[in-house]
């Protein structure tokens, strides 16, 4: 058995973002989990640059209560 | 000169036209600092992510401004906690200048604008496509299945939605 790992591209880098909007939400999804969680860097694959940038856009993003905490915080 | 973002949620429950009042009235509070506003516009009403002071919508309004001094920031967040129509506020520094943006006047308290959000998906369409064609057969399992999680995501997006709608 042999494991193949797929080479993993920063999101960010293939398309051409170079700066993260807080307010694009719909983007910001793409990198929580369903409890809202942030997914790693190394699960995503993006690179240090981008994560830092994205780390702080979902949390502006969290605290102006246009994404979640938590999930379940939003059925409250 | 610095570049300036206030994303501020108000109070849900207020009129048409105290919320005109409050736009007015922030405009007039960040033009006694010499600065020069760029946009000011309403979002329109939106359900929070979390309740907020037990609101579970918000009215969202975003202002961008351009100023030369910025030892009025402190003053002016202190306003915005003060004043009680506001119910949450962030203020963010910006890198470039903003474009101008036309206020398209949403019509607040409208469901549609929730929907119009949910059809702007073109540049999804376009990645996934991109990646889709890169991808090599042994590679596209995994596409697959990531693609589906996607989609039961949207799906059950849509089925929030269709709740909200039936509240």
């Amino acid at each position: 058995m042999t494991f193949t790992t797929k080479k993993k591209y920063c999101y960010f880098k293939e398309n051409g973002i170079t700066f993260i909007d807080y307010k694009d939400v719909r983007l910001l999804r793409r990198f929580i989990t369903e409890q809202g969680k942030i997914i790693p860097r190394r699960v995503t694959g993006s690179s240090a640059k981008m994560h830092r940038q994205l780390v702080r856009a979902i949390k502006q993003s969290r605290n102006i209560a246009l994404m979640p905490f938590t999930s379940s915080s939003a059925d409250g | 000169m610095r570049y300036y973002e206030l994303l501020y949620i108000v109070n849900p429950n207020l009129e048409n036209d105290r919320v005109k009042n409050i736009i007015d009235e922030i405009g007039k509070e960040v033009n006694k600092y010499k600065v020069s506003i760029i946009n000011h516009n309403l979002w329109g009403k939106k359900r929070l992510a979390y309740p907020i002071n037990k609101n579970k919508y918000g009215i969202y309004l975003l202002l961008q401004f351009s100023a030369e001094q910025f030892d009025f920031l402190k003053d002016f967040e202190r306003f915005l906690i003060l004043n009680k129509s506001v119910i949450r506020h962030q203020l963010v520094r910006l890198d470039e200048e903003p474009a101008k943006v036309e206020n398209v006047e949403p019509v607040i308290a409208d469901k549609d604008s929730l929907k119009d959000e949910g059809s702007e998906i073109p540049n999804d369409d376009t990645k996934v496509d991109l990646k889709d064609a890169e991808d090599t057969v042994e590679t596209k399992d995994k596409e697959s299945t990531v693609d589906a999680e996607n989609v039961d995501v949207e799906e059950s997006e849509a089925k929030q939605e269709i709740k909200e709608e039936n509240e």
